[in-house]
């Protein structure tokens, strides 16, 4: 044991650059693994600890007193045994205009709920400023979100649109709200005095209430929302907050990273075990020799791979804790940035434990894989190993081209192609490696594309494709919908105008399941000009019809011609689908429904929110100035992106990262691949470079035959790659978004960076094998002497 | 008539274990005319393989002159020799060594198709060497699939196929049968008598008995050298380099 010992460290000592670069690859793996399994481990823990010190409550309900009477539902709650306790009723205002802090706009919504003075179940966390005492008049407590979004310190003002316009309000405190810090949730609450909101809204805003649940176990909270829907007759007209939609807006991106960073460090292993198996590999060859020698002198076949165990076990060992290292700061540093808007907390209960089990794992892995891959140092035949100091050749026929008939193709490029088929699994690994580079690329290259193209065209991806945004507002000087619809139609530059507001709704069942909550848009105008497109069928045209998301269809069994029935503002109404629509809107769930339709509910229905096609050449900008300075503060115009356009940003940069980080990673790997590829190439083929280089073959061609073969093999990954991507690349993507809502995914193909990836992915892959190549140049004819 | 090979105080020397050196040539010197025949015989380890690698440029010298043809080869870069190679000299191992994977015709043609020109040139002329050498219906035969014998004459023809000025050959017969050495033989005398310039290394006294002189080495240095009669018969040249290499103390 102890000569094996000193031949695998004398092994290390040899092979410096190459143990540095198998050391960090183990090392990078390690840590990807580690931080992504730390963050998923302990993410929830600060987010539930905050969550029991605020008592916060598993359902918060916010409904309109006028449909559901709140004693009513407060008594219903209290009665359940499961319910530990329930919050009074707090009477609150959504606004459905921007905030602003500092002149910028928020781009939360808000709810501004009133302060009771008996603490219930909605504590607060003070951050800073002053609790003690609930806010006085033209004083609010605003949430961590909101302080991080803004900036905005206790003492200086947010200005919130109110009955009489903007009405600025003296921060006192900046509070962890349980259920509204959440910073990827929107709405969120500010908080006011009791008897504020009389003050700062007219009378007919002051119907919508809210009430706060909490249980004892969250577990039983699905059986009681059906219980509590049945009560009500199948629908309750509201929204509500869960603990798991609280959760997610917490912790949601954090889990993403971290499922994305554990998926990453599943292709590090790969890497990290390729990178072993090609550096062992390469090694027996060039070790070859050595070898026989170790066998005559009676070492057994277990022995010789024993050294590559040690040898490789002692990297781990020094790599693995590297990793560790490097994962700890990181898991704590991403969830401090959760902890951020909790206020509190730490990470590290699960760490100590994650360590070790990341150490085990990983050492056994490798101990393993090195076990399977040296298996091929046992069947060197000691007499073969010290005569040839190489394995016997073989000796069949490659491939069906024959050089000698070849008048055109030059000599390296003859050899490399009668190369191709001695190492079958190699070139099937080479191309494989290529073509996933190719593929990650093109998704890289084609995802960011269609998502820049349809900003310009949002109705591809279900919203419409309005240039310019209206909200009609204003209580002294407003103007009403039907008229402004008319004085729109008749402007020449705009070319169409409809309507897109939400409204809440329940989408009754008839198999006796409680109804479900569905967010519908409310449309009217020109649907078809505005950008409004279906899947199947057509657009609603009466109050007896409806258009489906296309989520809501497959999970409910309707398509074009069933009926459905809906319960709104109080009233059921059953509508025939006359169309089925994709949109990421709600992950596909929704109902365009028409402004008749809304009307037979509640004749005094008044829609707010426009979006405004304009004629081609009239600019945005320009237009919404001319529109606000017409009509004051009647109207609020923004871009036609405003409301997605930031989402839509985020989930841009979060794929642009993610997926040039996925195409990095393959492009690394298929170069890891290529390299060792190269250096096994010519240490099998050692003789045949040496009978060349005798025959008068230029260092140059002879790096050629190995650069052609590379290039030939990348050349046909890559064309399986593209045409992959051609001819499924929508297919993938729809699959991969139809949980989105997207179904039918808009794909937009850049034909020049998508061909751009062709001499890149090539380049990539000729200069690893060249420089891996180089090796060719320090090739001794002699080798080719037996003495 | 002027030399067309010549090496002035050669010396080689690898390095051995930790600071030790291996001195494998010592000041040697050697001229081959053109169209000579020079046999290269010494025991093992008396650097006859080394000078040979040395002479054909595949290795340089640590100190010590080589001309080719008035080039000097011990000053080529990797390049030039590289044309050196390719043009000038022809090479035989004792190994064989062809490609195993390409036929015998596409091992020949290889080194033929470096050279820019006509590729039915060469292929007509690596057909031509193969029917020479006797085994022109095997062109399309692997080298698994011919015999030891078979596989030398091709790996010959190889090394003639772009017409070099000089054969160097490294113990062509020592993989082989009698019969089939033989055979080899033969043709390094046929190609001989037609002025090719060929130096073989050998310890075999009848191989090194088919050329015009036999250059004898021992730890690294030229001990002496016979001119062999041309005139007389194989037996009779065998007969006198036995007794020389006796002198020698062989």
């Amino acid at each position: 044991m102890r000569s094996v010992a000193l031949i695998a460290w004398n092994n290390l000592r040899r092979r410096k650059g190459q143990a540095w670069l198998v050391g960090m690859v183990i090392s990078l793996a390690v840590l990807l693994f580690f931080t992504g399994a730390g963050l998923m481990l302990e993410l929830d823990r600060p987010f539930e600890r905050m969550f029991e010190e605020l008592d916060g409550p598993h359902y918060s309900l916010t409904f309109d007193a006028r449909i559901h009477d709140p004693e009513e539902i407060r008594g219903w709650w209290q009665s359940r045994p499961e319910v530990l306790s329930v919050s009074g009723v707090l009477p609150l205002v959504s606004l459905e205009e921007s905030a602003y802090v500092a002149n910028d706009d928020l781009s939360k919504f808000l709810i501004v709920s009133e302060r009771l003075p008996v603490e219930g179940l909605d504590k607060v966390r003070e951050v800073a400023g002053d609790v003690s005492t609930p806010p006085g008049p033209g004083e609010t407590w605003v949430t961590t979100a909101i302080s991080q979004e803004t900036g905005i310190q206790v003492g200086e003002v947010i200005e919130i649109p109110a009955g009489e316009g903007l009405v600025p309000l003296k921060v006192t405190a900046i509070v962890v709200d349980a259920v509204f810090s959440a910073p990827f949730n929107n709405p969120t609450r500010i908080w006011v005095g009791a008897g504020e909101l009389a003050k700062l809204f007219p009378v007919r805003r002051l119907n919508e209430v809210a009430i706060s649940v909490r249980l004892h176990d969250p577990a039983t909270s699905d059986v009681l929302w059906v219980e509590f829907l049945n009560s009500l007759g199948g629908h309750f007209s509201g929204g509500r907050f869960d603990y798991e939609t609280v959760l997610s807006g917490y912790t949601a991106p954090y889990d993403l990273m971290a499922v994305m960073l554990v998926a990453f460090s599943v292709f590090s292993v790969l890497i990290a075990l390729f990178a072993i198996h090609g550096t062992i590999t390469s090694s027996i060859l060039a070790d070859f020799t050595v070898i026989g020698i170790l066998r005559v002198q009676g070492f057994r076949p277990r022995d010789v791979r024993r050294i590559y165990q040690l040898q490789y076990l002692a990297l781990a060992l020094a790599a693995v804790p590297v990793g560790v290292a490097g994962g700890i700061p990181a898991v704590r540093q991403g969830v401090a940035l959760l902890m951020s808007t909790i206020g509190a907390g730490s990470a590290s209960e699960y760490l100590t434990l994650l360590a070790i089990v990341t150490f085990v794992l990983f050492i056994g892995l490798v101990l393993l894989f090195v076990g399977l891959v040296a298996r091929r140092a046992e069947h060197v035949r000691p007499a073969d190993a010290i005569r040839y100091g190489a394995e016997p050749e073989s000796a069949h026929r490659s491939g069906r081209i024959s050089i000698a008939r070849n008048d055109v193709l030059p000599v390296p490029l003859l050899i490399a192609l009668k190369g191709l088929t001695l190492q079958r699994r190699r070139l099937v690994f080479l191309v494989l490696s290529v073509f996933f580079a190719t593929l990650a690329a093109a998704l890289a290259v084609n995802l960011d594309h269609s998502f820049t193209q349809s900003r310009s065209d949002l109705g591809v991806l279900g919203f419409d494709s309005a240039d310019v945004r209206v909200t009609r507002g204003g209580a002294r000087f407003g103007i009403r919908h039907d008229a402004f619809m008319r004085a729109m139609r008749v402007r020449e530059d705009v070319s169409a105008i409809a309507t897109w507001d939400y409204i809440d709704a329940t989408l009754l069942r008839d198999d006796g399941r409680p109804g479900d909550n569905i967010s519908g848009t409310v449309v009217a105008g020109d649907m078809e000009e505005i950008g409004y497109r279906n899947l199947r069928g057509r657009h609603p045209e009466g109050a007896a019809e409806v258009s489906i998301g296309v989520t809501t269809a497959s999970r409910e069994g309707k398509d074009v011609g069933d009926t459905i029935r809906i319960h709104l503002l109080g009233r059921v109404l059953p509508l025939t689908v006359t169309g089925v629509y994709q949109t990421l809107n709600n992950g596909g769930n929704g109902v365009r429904i028409r402004l008749d339709a809304v009307r037979s509910a509640n004749p005094l229905y008044e829609p707010i929110q426009y979006g405004i096609l304009l004629v081609e050449g009239v600019d945005p900008d320009e237009f919404s100035s001319q529109l606000e300075q017409e009509y004051g503060e009647a109207v609020d115009a923004k871009p036609g992106d405003y409301f997605v356009g930031e989402i839509m940003d985020t989930v841009t940069t979060g794929m642009r990262v993610s997926n040039g980080f996925l195409t990095v990673i393959f492009l690394a790997a298929a170069s890891v691949f290529i390299f060792n590829a190269t250096l096994m190439n010519i240490a099998e083929n050692r003789r045949m470079f040496g009978i060349f280089k005798t025959g008068g073959m230029s260092p140059q061609q002879m790096r050629g035959c190995i650069a052609w073969g590379v290039a030939l093999q990348a050349l046909a990954g890559v064309a399986i790659g593209l045409g992959t991507w051609w001819l499924a690349g929508g297919a993938g993507l729809s699959a991969l978004f139809a949980g989105l809502g997207l179904v039918a995914f808009p794909v937009q193909n850049h034909l020049g960076a998508t061909l751009a990836i062709i001499p890149v992915v090539l380049l990539f892959c000729i200069v690893s094998s060249w420089i891996a190549s180089n090796r060719l140049l320090r090739l001794d004819p002699r080798a080719l002497v037996i003495e | 008539m002027t030399a067309l090979i010549s090496a002035t105080r050669l010396d080689k020397s690898y390095a051995g274990s930790d600071t030790a050196e291996v001195q494998v040539l010592n000041k040697v010197g050697l001229e081959v005319r053109g169209g000579e025949f020079v046999s290269l015989m010494g025991s093992s380890g008396s650097g006859k393989s080394t000078l040979l690698y040395l002479l054909s440029g595949l290795e340089k010298p640590t100190a010590g002159e080589i001309s080719f043809d008035g080039a000097r080869v011990d000053e080529m870069d990797e390049t030039a020799l590289a044309l050196l190679r390719r043009r000038g000299i022809g090479f035989v191992f004792q190994a064989i060594h062809l490609v195993p994977h390409l036929t015998l015709l596409e091992n020949i043609v290889v080194p033929g198709y470096l050279i820019p020109g006509e590729r039915e040139q060469v292929r007509q002329r690596a057909q031509k060497l193969l029917d020479t050498f006797g085994i022109g219906d095997l062109a399309d035969r692997l080298p698994a699939q011919v015999s030891g014998g078979e596989q030398q004459r091709a790996a010959i023809a190889r090394a003639l196929i772009n017409e070099p000025r000089a054969v160097f050959a490294d113990e062509p017969t020592g993989a082989l049968n009698s019969s089939a050495g033989e055979a080899v033989l033969d043709a390094f005398r046929t190609l001989n008598r037609e002025g090719q310039t060929i130096v073989m290394a050998t310890h075999e006294v009848r191989a090194a008995c088919c050329g015009d002189r036999i250059v004898y080495l021992r730890d690294g240095r030229v001990i002496a050298e016979l001119e062999l009669d041309a005139d007389a018969t194989v037996q009779e040249r065998e007969a006198e380099a036995l007794r020389w290499l006796a002198d020698q103390g062989w």
